[in-house]
């Protein structure tokens, strides 16, 4: 492998027939070895993990819920992760060759997150457009992972809701319900109809609740990859186990939203479903262990982490159970992304002042 | 430092026995050789001390051996006091050491802290400033007290060092005492020979796993305030697919590889950034480490967007270098680079509003 990847490298170096795309080779060549720049200053010895590990993490963590998706909705998720991957990678391939920079991992999450926040049945070309859009003007128009200001799965989500409303709430897929779901079944005949039976969320505002352990398992129609609770734990809390996803973030938004819930719950029973319901359903757990904790868009400050976690669970309730919308979720974490730097501005302002009464 | 012409002692006398720097010469193997120099020294330091001074001595626990010894060699005199300090590094770094004894003395003396002291970032923080003399505070490690004891008591010349050679390159980890000024060559042996065991030599620095620097095997000798030598492997081979591998040979900040359930050694750990240099991500593993209390992301930030001033602002002058937000990072950003290179430019634009300053006075009386 290291003797192929010498024999290539020539013909990328400057000067080379393909110099171009340099850093897709980089990026090809550091995925394959591990990279072994040395060290120029102290210290001179370095923490092992990088952002590669980091962002492999983030996809381990997420995997329990791909495969739920599989399981319940068929091999067509994994058409759809592959359609993201190479729409997304080709914006940020492009983008890096443009900008003469090494390709960055965050793509690779946002290429798989993606797929799992939409219908099961949309179609792939949506998909394509939606990661495009949200690899391009959720990250690039910003300069890149590490300076985005909103999730970009998220903008790219939120375009196609805008953009094709009927599409993005109507290509649900009925959940499979035997022994081996369908990942079996789902080798031999491909295609699934797609359905448009209603959510849990939008049957929970005509009155009817959805079984608890439905909910839990994941049974119910919803976007791919949200509806199993019980994979997004396995994967939520092994990401916050390894101290990747912030435990502040999580913890914060999962207690406003429980608490407020179950206050209003008991105001208005009326609009506001019961607390078991409301964390169970829709893409209230997805969101608060893989979306929020996004270290990028989510305050940098500490203590900033809080108020950004009760904002998300306070707003995510509220649009729930009061507006025309079913779900909250998403623009409560674009709404929080929106005021993280507002957030951290505060707190750092505040720990100035510190300093300057001390002096 | 103070100035050598300042007739006035320091208030306090730190004597540090904790080296909590990863691959530094251990406190007891100090202790155990130059104990009755020790103890000489800080008799010695009485002297020194400015009116109702004190001797601030640093131990990692109130009731270990050394403690006692302290007790039993020193009791009597008012003027010594004893701190027990978590092992956490920095605590041997200056600036925390001379925090925790201020903050411990307004404590005893009720007096309010923050007033009335020159506090940390006022100007004459470290003793310049003439308003408050008395607050020096010198701080000295276990090697540098028994020097004191040793040249005052017996007369000897600072003329020994007790270094150790560690880290996961050295061919023999152990302790030596080596007289100041012995060839590096001499202890490590020729770096030829060295380096026919196959591979490239390690690196070699002077000094523990984060502030060590590069030493020449061949050329350097023994400094004399030198104490430990680290050999730190040259970056190796490339591993295939290193990112997901679980980690069972490499120990993290993060909890993110193996060792974390099995407790193992970083046995990995080379002279390389192990990852690529990519934009901060914002993941505040720099503000959780930082031992100033201050954020190095945001600093970081400021001084990316050019804005000196916010950094300023932000406590760029309370980090005491200790490099653990370097370390720690996964972006592999220099952070401490850059604020050093930071502090440097807000030096000398200060220097030069004094210049400037300076000169316009002068302008001034020649017009008069």
């Amino acid at each position: 492998m290291r003797r192929l990847l010498n024999r290539i490298e020539p013909a990328f170096r400057e000067g080379g027939r393909l110099s171009r795309l340099y850093p897709l080779f980089h990026a090809f060549d550091a995925f394959l070895l591990s990279s072994h720049v040395g060290t120029q200053r102290a210290p001179f010895g370095r923490d092992p993990l990088d952002l590669k590990r980091l962002m492999t993490l983030v996809i381990i963590a997420v995997f329990p819920a791909f495969i739920a998706s599989v399981y319940f909705f068929g091999w067509r998720i994994l058409l759809m992760l592959i359609v993201s991957y190479a729409a997304g990678g080709l914006v940020e391939v492009l983008f890096a060759v443009l900008r003469k920079e090494e390709i960055s991992e965050g793509f690779l999450v946002t290429g798989f997150l993606f797929p799992l926040i939409v219908p099961p049945g949309l179609p792939l070309w949506m998909v394509a457009v939606g990661v495009a859009f949200g690899v391009l003007v959720g990250k690039e128009v910003f300069g890149g992972t590490g300076r985005n200001l909103f999730n970009p799965a998220l903008v790219g989500r939120v375009f196609l809701a805008l953009g094709y409303p009927s599409a993005m709430s109507g290509n649900w897929i009925q959940p499979a319900q035997g022994g081996w779901g369908r990942i079996l079944p789902g080798l031999i005949h491909q295609s699934v109809d797609a359905v448009s039976s209603a959510t849990p969320l939008v049957l929970a505002k005509g009155g009817t609740l959805a079984s608890p352990l439905d909910l839990f398992l994941g049974r119910v129609t919803g976007s791919a990859g949200e509806t199993s609770a019980l994979a997004i734990l396995i994967g939520g809390l092994f990401l916050v186990g390894v101290g990747i996803a912030s435990w502040r973030t999580v913890l914060s938004i999962i207690v406003t939203f429980a608490g407020l819930t179950a206050v209003l719950h008991a105001v208005a029973p009326a609009s506001v479903a019961p607390v078991w319901f409301n964390l169970l359903s829709g893409g209230f757990l997805f969101g608060a262990f893989f979306m929020a904790t996004d270290p990028v868009t989510s305050p940098t400050t500490q203590s900033g982490k809080w108020v950004y976690g009760v904002l998300i669970g306070g707003v995510t309730l509220l649009i729930r159970s009061f507006s025309g919308f079913v779900e909250g979720m998403m623009f409560a974490i674009l709404f929080g992304n929106i005021c993280a730097p507002l957030i951290d501005e505060v707190v750092i302002r505040s720990k100035m002042r510190r300093y300057a009464h001390d002096e | 430092m103070p100035s050598l012409d300042d007739a006035a002692g320091p208030r306090s006398v730190v004597v540090n026995f904790v080296l909590t720097e990863p691959y530094r010469a251990r406190g007891k193997v100090v202790i155990n050789r130059s104990w009755q120099s020790i103890v000489q020294g800080i008799r010695f330091l009485q002297r020194l001390l400015a009116d109702y001074g004190s001797v601030e001595i640093i131990l990692t626990s109130p009731d270990d051996p050394v403690a006692r010894m302290i007790a039993a060699d020193l009791s009597g005199y008012a003027w010594v006091r004893i701190h027990a300090v978590p092992l956490v590094y920095p605590i041997e770094n200056p600036r925390i050491l001379t925090d925790l004894v201020r903050a411990a003395r307004s404590r005893d003396a009720w007096v309010a802290p923050g007033r009335g002291e020159s506090g940390r970032g006022a100007p004459g923080r470290d003793g310049r400033g003439a308003a408050a003399p008395s607050e020096d505070i010198w701080v000295v490690d276990a090697q540098g007290i028994a020097a004191v004891g040793a040249c005052l008591a017996e007369g000897l010349p600072l003329h020994e060092r007790i270094v150790v050679a560690g880290g996961p390159g050295t061919p023999d980890p152990k302790h030596y005492a080596v007289r100041i000024g012995t060839p590096l060559s001499h202890l490590f042996g020729e770096p030829e020979r060295a380096g026919s065991g196959g591979g490239e030599r390690p690196l070699l620095l002077r000094g523990g796993l984060l502030n060590g620097l590069p030493a020449d095997e061949s050329t350097d000798s023994v400094g004399y305030d030198d104490d430990a030598y680290f050999f730190l492997p040259r970056a190796g081979r490339r591993e295939p697919f290193g990112f997901i591998r679980p980690g069972f040979d490499r120990s993290s900040y993060n909890r993110s590889f193996a060792t974390q359930l099995t407790g193992g050694r970083d046995r990995h750990i080379t002279a390389s950034l192990r990852g690529e240099r990519r934009a901060c991500i914002a993941c505040g593993l720099c503000e959780k480490v930082c031992p100033a209390g201050i954020m190095p992301q945001v600093i970081h930030r400021y001084l990316y967007r050019g804005l000196i001033e916010e950094a300023e602002k932000a406590g760029l002058d309370r980090c005491v270098e200790c490099n653990l937000c370097t370390y720690v990072c996964p972006s592999k950003i220099e952070l401490v680079e850059q604020f050093i290179h930071a502090k440097l430019e807000i030096q000398r634009e200060k220097e030069e509003i004094l210049a400037v300053e300076a000169r316009s006075r002068g302008g001034e009386e020649e017009a008069t």
